[in-house]
């Protein structure tokens, strides 16, 4: 990101990348000769970012809790709940077995084949990546199949950056299927199978049982570790509070909560909340 | 903005009821999505109503005048929507109930009807 103050610095998780560009434009309605800089990167390494100094004046995460953990109080005061998702299975016309695969069977397509390559996120970076872990640790339990989150561990191809890259790497053909976010896979064009509520992180009303997932990883104190529980995919938004342009990272965050916004996070398939 | 009313007689949708299950719970308590998701399921047992449908319909609810939303900020937590009824929304809702009694008499009546019926009596077609 370069350093010119009167542009708009907007750092947000690469998810959310082609509904904060269309965002943009309409931003531009109101400042036509305004300077964008876009940054995007998994959601704990936007956030890292702020940490260590990097100055933005709008930051969008794929998790509330990234806030709460690294950024509230010292770098944002609140944020703000703007959209939902839910975890899915995407491939495409040339994964292997993609014309057999389904809810039920998915784990079985991706263990019993060692030819198939599926992929997560890196879940130190970013949350679609310890989302997928906590997908998994719920699968043990809801179809009762001792092992099957280590399973699924040992058996994963790689870790991407951030959800999107994974996308990537599925067009590209480099994995066959990867563990994402709903709205990243539509975005994409990508097939996926939805998974069971119980195991997909989209229904408050599963909150309770989502928290029985847990997934450890490095703090930001070094030797620290830090634990995140399950919960209901959330995203959130919030302006710095050194951000040089609070006037106008107010008047973008308005834009993508009111009624443009809303419909822009719809046609990307997310869900408006 | 009120608007005019749906086929069904009223300014609401009926359809699964989850437009006034929505007016009833935020009447009693003007409130997030989120929680009103999980006060939908403790209402409505049996219904499985998607999150996602559910937001669509408060969405939908403000845009025809029914509720009215801001950004309420809480102290342990992030800030969300708030939704609260309208008077548009009361009168809707209203209707919407008046709609629905009329529609229990219809059923009762039928069950009443038919349940009178001969056990083994009436006339079929013999094939």
């Amino acid at each position: 990101m370069k350093n010119d103050p009167n542009s708009l610095k907007i750092l947000h998780a690469g998810a959310l990348r082609k509904p904060i560009k269309e965002c943009i434009h309409i931003l531009w309605e109101k400042y036509p000769s305004l300077k964008v800089e876009l940054d995007y990167a998994g959601s704990r390494a936007c956030a890292n970012a702020v940490a260590e100094g990097k100055i933005v004046d709008v930051i969008a995460l794929a998790d509330y809790q990234v806030f709460k953990d690294i950024l509230i109080p010292r770098f944002v005061d609140n944020c703000f709940i703007f959209a939902t998702d839910q975890m899915v299975l995407a491939f495409d016309e040339f994964s292997p077995d993609g014309d057999k695969i389904n809810s039920l069977n998915w784990m079985d397509v991706l263990l019993s084949n060692p030819a198939i390559k599926y992929a997560l996120s890196n879940y130190r970076l970013d949350p679609c990546g310890y989302r997928t872990l906590m997908l998994w640790q719920l699968a043990e339990q809801y179809y009762a199949r001792p092992g099957l989150y280590r399973n699924l561990v040992n058996g994963a191809n790689n870790l991407y950056t951030k959800s999107l890259d994974l996308a990537m790497a599925l067009m590209e053909g480099r994995v066959d299927y990867g563990f994402e976010y709903r709205s990243v896979a539509k975005q994409m064009n990508l097939q996926f199978i939805n998974f069971p509520a119980e195991i997909n992180l989209s229904d408050p009303r599963l909150a309770d049982c989502y928290a029985r997932a847990k997934v450890v990883i490095e703090g930001n104190t070094p030797g620290l570790k830090t634990e995140i529980l399950g919960a209901p995919i959330e995203f959130a938004v919030s302006i710095p509070k050194n951000s040089n342009q609070k006037k106008i990272a107010r008047d973008f965050i308005e834009i993508l909560t009111g009624s443009r916004g809303e419909g822009i996070l719809e046609n990307n398939g997310l869900i408006p909340c | 903005m009120a608007t005019g009313k749906n086929e069904n007689g009223t300014g609401i949708s009926l359809d699964r009821m989850i437009q006034p299950m929505l007016l009833m719970l935020i009447l009693k308590k003007p409130t997030h999505g989120y929680e009103l998701i999980q006060s939908f399921n403790a209402v409505h047992e049996g219904e499985i109503a998607e999150p996602g449908t559910i937001y669509r319909n408060l969405r939908r609810l403000e845009r025809e005048g029914f509720v009215l939303s801001g950004w309420e900020a809480s102290e342990s937590g992030p800030a969300r929507r708030k939704y609260a009824i309208t008077e548009d929304g009361i009168k809707a809702l209203h209707e919407a109930v008046l709609k629905l009694e009329k529609q229990k008499q219809q059923i009762e009546d039928f069950l009443t009807e038919y349940n009178h019926l001969p056990k083994k009596g009436g006339h079929s077609i013999e094939k």
